[in-house]
């Protein structure tokens, strides 16, 4: 047994006030970081590390931004792609023709005018509730989308709309091959999470949920309502900026204003429903779960060799993650997360719990 | 100086008739909010799947008004099909993740339409007049003017169906308080079924006048996500809004473009109806002729 | 005491309920409703007198609402898990709470709704609209106005008129006297008490002003924090120093309330 009953709760204040608060959790998080830090990048092959892992790491930033606004504050965003796009484009405007500053300086201040885009368009979110507050973010969204294809300016007046990344160094090295740019995002990432696992901890995070969970309520306590939307707003958005500049820089190595359409941001809506709102481990489930699904899915097909097309592949894809929303919603509204919180439940008690 | 008036007159009544279609998409919007409070993203997608299905079963060689009636069956299975699936288990969601709900439902309707019948551009040819004529010095599509006219005579179908059945009554009893209106033995079930088969209809309309004018293909999708600001503008709960917000969007977006789109470099459409929607909120939020929520703690 | 009464039409026994799966709302509520009877059920704020209609309606089910134990047996049968529109056409019908009248509808409509979604022909107690007119003379002149122009005793006609031409055989009058002057509360019971004679209608009816739901019924139930308290005869009820302390503003009797046995349970089997 792996785990035990006794102490399944902190037994210290110093204890409680850890962010894993169990001994044998914490021990578990040092095995399985070491093993990302060590094991992974020597076992897995280049395209494991450049077509799964790398996305897999930079998307969850960007679900870590949307689950900050969505699952915490409660207020809905369509504009995610929007915000990545305002990220990556800042990022690339600054590193072209600032290159003095270090590179991932310009990914923190593609992040910071993600913010600022965040705040002008939660702006809306103080007079508007809900719906009408996602159709402000889909504005943006296709705001975004039309600026950064007409303003040339953008990407320096490149004759082509697609735009290549030129290589970069960090801390005098340049990152090449699949291995540095792993270890790159695995750092930041770190930080990232660590961060907002903190802040959710914090009174920030706490007058978040009571805004999700009843906003007049929220009022009556005396949170300024306001004030902590558009907070919201901006660290959400600072996170998809920065996941933005890191999808274009690390991943794609192009910039183009199609790998920031409305699709993205749907995906990453999919990521968190699916892994659990209002859960940071639920936003790195939730986009492991959505990028390796289609993985997946071809596999299945290509190993059945089933006659289908990739056009119809595409389709049951699409039709898939659909029917998969519907079913998390309708019947899982807290996504993997709870269910694996409820698969924990058992294994605690196990075997004890056999034919309950 | 009247050259330009009269330019500006034909960018307006052509803008004043796209707003027309999107008002369609709108009222379908409208019908489903009001009766079963679900803010329904899927309204394209259910344009687009209304069309597609037009297309493809006129595709066996029928006559284009005989598939339209064999499609009607198909949105009422739709309609019955979301209700025992979705709405009946979201009778006490929140209003967000309704909202989801609907999201997911137009990944599957999108997923299906291209599953079944592919992804191309189809032809749709129903005989509506394409030629131009001539008022005063202006020219008019008798294309658009027979779209205004299709959609009044929608408007009054649904005017009459509400104002005039027993079931419409039902309809109007469980947008004004559901709660009472079954507390007097109205079926929730039959009335969502009625309302989202009744807005798959106007779908089914709004895909064919679209599809006419633009062929039925998936970004069919994207531009019926325009029925969003128009509702937006025009008040969730009301179809005279749906009618007006579409009529102020279509007429805006193309003045917009005509006049200052060059100046920003083209292609506005896809984000002035937003933004205008987003404006008029901040200074009305709730919309044209929409009524003010009352929250409870 | 027991056997002088007649069938039940509707018995909940042992009876609890939740909110949003969690919020206890009603706990072990057992009573019974005889057939022909008007019975009252009184109770402070959030006591669970609304909560106890609703379970019975099953109109909790529309507010993030479940019954978690204990049984509802209606005509004989249990009714746990039947839908709000199928009990209606089984003859429970709720007035709710606050009238709820479709206000944007005229009081012709919203009698036609109720009349239009009625199908059971086997136990009509009214004929059609005319027959509610002729009962409430005061709509009959105002037919064509929209709801939301009449006073509130006027809604509170809508809204029972419109649960008769439902068919009940079981109404469930929530608080009819909400917000309405002390001499229209006397004549809206008075007309409900005409219904329960003339019509043989069986009533319960939640309450916070008892000494006119006592006045005008057979038998009372006393609801406190979602638990069956008290209950009996009005009579009774009326002397018992629970009552008189809690809901006629008497002042309370030590001596007498220790020797106080009311309750739920020796009242009832
Ligand atoms: N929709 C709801 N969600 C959660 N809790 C509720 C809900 N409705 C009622 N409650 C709770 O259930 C309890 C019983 O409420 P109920 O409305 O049945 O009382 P009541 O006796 O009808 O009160 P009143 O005389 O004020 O109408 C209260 O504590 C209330 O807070
Ligand atoms: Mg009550």
């Amino acid at each position: 047994m792996l785990y035990r009953i006794a102490r399944r709760l902190p037994s210290s204040h110093s204890d409680s006030l850890r962010i894993i608060a169990r001994k044998e959790d914490r021990a578990i998080a040092l095995v399985a970081g070491l093993f990302i830090l060590l094991v992974v990048p020597a076992i897995a092959g280049d395209y494991v590390l450049s077509a799964l892992l790398i996305p897999f790491l930079i998307l969850s930033i960007a679900a870590i931004g949307l689950n900050l606004v969505m699952g915490y504050a409660g207020q809905a965003s369509l504009g995610t792609g929007g915000f990545m796009a305002v990220g990556a484009y800042t990022s690339y405007k600054l590193a072209t023709n600032i290159p003095e500053i270090p590179i991932v300086l310009d990914f923190f201040l593609g992040g910071l005018a993600a913010a600022l885009a965040g705040i002008l368009f939660g702006l809306p979110s103080l007079r508007l509730k809900a719906f009408y507050l996602a159709i402000s973010t889909l504005a943006f969204q296709f705001f975004a989308e039309w600026l950064f294809s007409k303003v040339s300016w953008f990407w320096n007046d490149n004759a082509s709309g697609v735009v290549s990344i030129p290589a970069f160094d960090v801390l005098g090295i340049t990152i090449e091959g699949p291995r540095q740019s792993y270890y790159l995002v695995c750092a930041i990432v770190a930080i990232m999470t660590l961060a907002a696992v903190n802040l959710m901890r914090s009174h920030v995070g706490r007058r978040w949920m009571a805004i999700r969970d009843n906003e007049t309520a929220a009022r009556l306590m005396g949170i300024s309502v306001p004030a902590a939307k558009l907070q919201a707003f901006a660290i959400s958005s600072f996170y998809c900026g920065v996941a933005g500049a890191l999808w274009s820089f690390v991943y794609l190595k192009t910039l183009g204003v199609s790998s920031y359409s409305i699709d993205i941001s749907f995906k990453i809506i999919f990521m968190i429903v699916i892994g659990g709102m209002g859960t940071i481990l639920g936003s790195f489930i939730g986009a492991a779960f959505v990028l390796l699904m289609p993985v997946v899915l071809n596999a299945v097909t290509v190993a059945l060799s089933l006659p289908i097309d990739t056009g119809s592949v595409s389709s049951l894809e699409q039709i898939f993650f659909g029917v998969l929303v519907i079913y998390f919603v309708l019947v899982e509204p807290r996504g993997i997360m709870h269910l694996l919180g409820k698969l924990h439940k058992k294994l605690v008690s196990w075997p004890l719990n056999i034919g309950r | 100086m009247f050259e330009d008036f009269q330019f500006f007159v034909e960018v307006l009544i052509s803008g004043l008739l796209t707003g027309i279609l999107y008002s369609l998409v709108a009222i379908g919007f409208v019908l489903i909010y009001k009766a079963s409070n679900v803010f329904n993203f899927a309204q394209g997608a259910m344009v687009l799947f209304a069309a597609t299905t037009l297309v493809g079963i006129s595709g066996f060689g029928l006559n284009i008004w005989f598939s339209a009636l064999l499609t009607i069956p198909v949105m009422a299975l739709l309609a019955y099909l979301v209700e025992i699936l979705i709405l009946r288990r979201m009778v006490n969601s929140t209003p967000i993740s309704m909202f989801m709900a609907t999201i997911g439902l137009s990944f599957v309707l999108l997923g299906l339409t291209q599953l079944i019948w592919g992804s191309g551009v189809h032809l749709l040819e129903f005989g509506l007049p394409s030629g131009q004529f001539i008022v005063g010095d202006v020219f008019i599509n008798q294309f658009d003017l027979s779209v205004a006219a299709i959609c009044a005579i929608l408007v009054a179908g649904l005017v009459i169906f509400f104002q005039h059945t027993k079931v419409g009554l039902s309809l109007r009893a469980v947008a004004e308080d559901h709660q009472a209106a079954v507390s007097v033995g109205v079926s929730l079930s039959k009335v969502w079924v009625i309302v989202w088969f009744i807005a798959g209809i106007v779908c089914l309309v709004t895909g064919m006048v679209w599809g006419a004018k633009l062929g039925v293909q998936p970004a069919l999708n994207l531009i019926a996500l325009k029925a969003l600001p128009v509702i937006v503008l025009g008040g969730l709960t009301s179809i005279p809004g749906a009618i007006v917000g579409g009529l102020i969007i279509g007429a805006s977006e193309k003045l917009f473009e005509v006049f200052l789109g060059s100046a920003f470099g083209g292609a506005t459409e896809s984000w002035v109806p937003y933004v205008v929607a987003i404006l008029f909120l901040l200074v009305k939020p709730s919309g044209l002729f929409g009524s003010t929520q009352i929250g409870r703690i | 005491m027991q056997s002088g009464l007649p069938e039940n039409m509707l018995s909940l026994t042992n009876v609890s309920a939740v909110y949003m799966g969690s919020i206890l709302a009603l706990r072990n509520v057992s009573l019974s409703v005889p057939r022909g009877s008007m019975i009252a059920l009184l109770g402070p704020n959030g006591s669970g007198k609304t909560t106890t209609l609703k379970t019975i309606s099953n109109l909790l089910s529309l507010d993030r609402g479940r019954v978690t134990k204990g049984s509802i047996v209606y005509e004989g049968k249990p009714i746990h898990g039947a839908s709000p529109a199928q009990l209606v056409q089984n003859g429970i019908v709720q007035v709710l709470e606050g009238r709820r009248c479709f206000l944007g509808l005229t009081v012709d409509e919203n009698l036609a709704v109720a009349a239009n979604n009625t199908r059971n022909t086997d136990h009509r107690i009214v004929s059609g609209a005319e027959e509610i007119y002729a009962f409430f003379p005061s709509l009959a002149r105002q037919r064509r106005k929209k709801v939301e122009m009449l006073s509130g005793g006027e809604q509170q006609m809508v809204a029972i008129g419109r649960a008769l031409l439902a068919q009940p055989k079981l109404l469930l009058l929530d608080e009819p006297s909400m917000g309405l002057a002390p001499k229209l509360v006397s004549q809206i019971f008075e007309t409900i008490r005409n219904l329960n004679r003339t019509l043989g209608l069986t009533i319960l009816v939640a309450e916070q002003n008892a000494s006119v739901a006592l006045k005008h019924s057979d038998y009372g139930y006393i609801l406190n924090n979602g638990s069956v308290t008290g209950g009996g005869e009005v009579a009774e009820l009326l002397e018992s120093e629970e009552v008189k302390y809690s809901y006629l503003g008497q002042p309370p009797d030590k001596a007498q309330r220790q020797g106080n046995d009311l309750s739920a349970t020796n009242w009832m089997t």
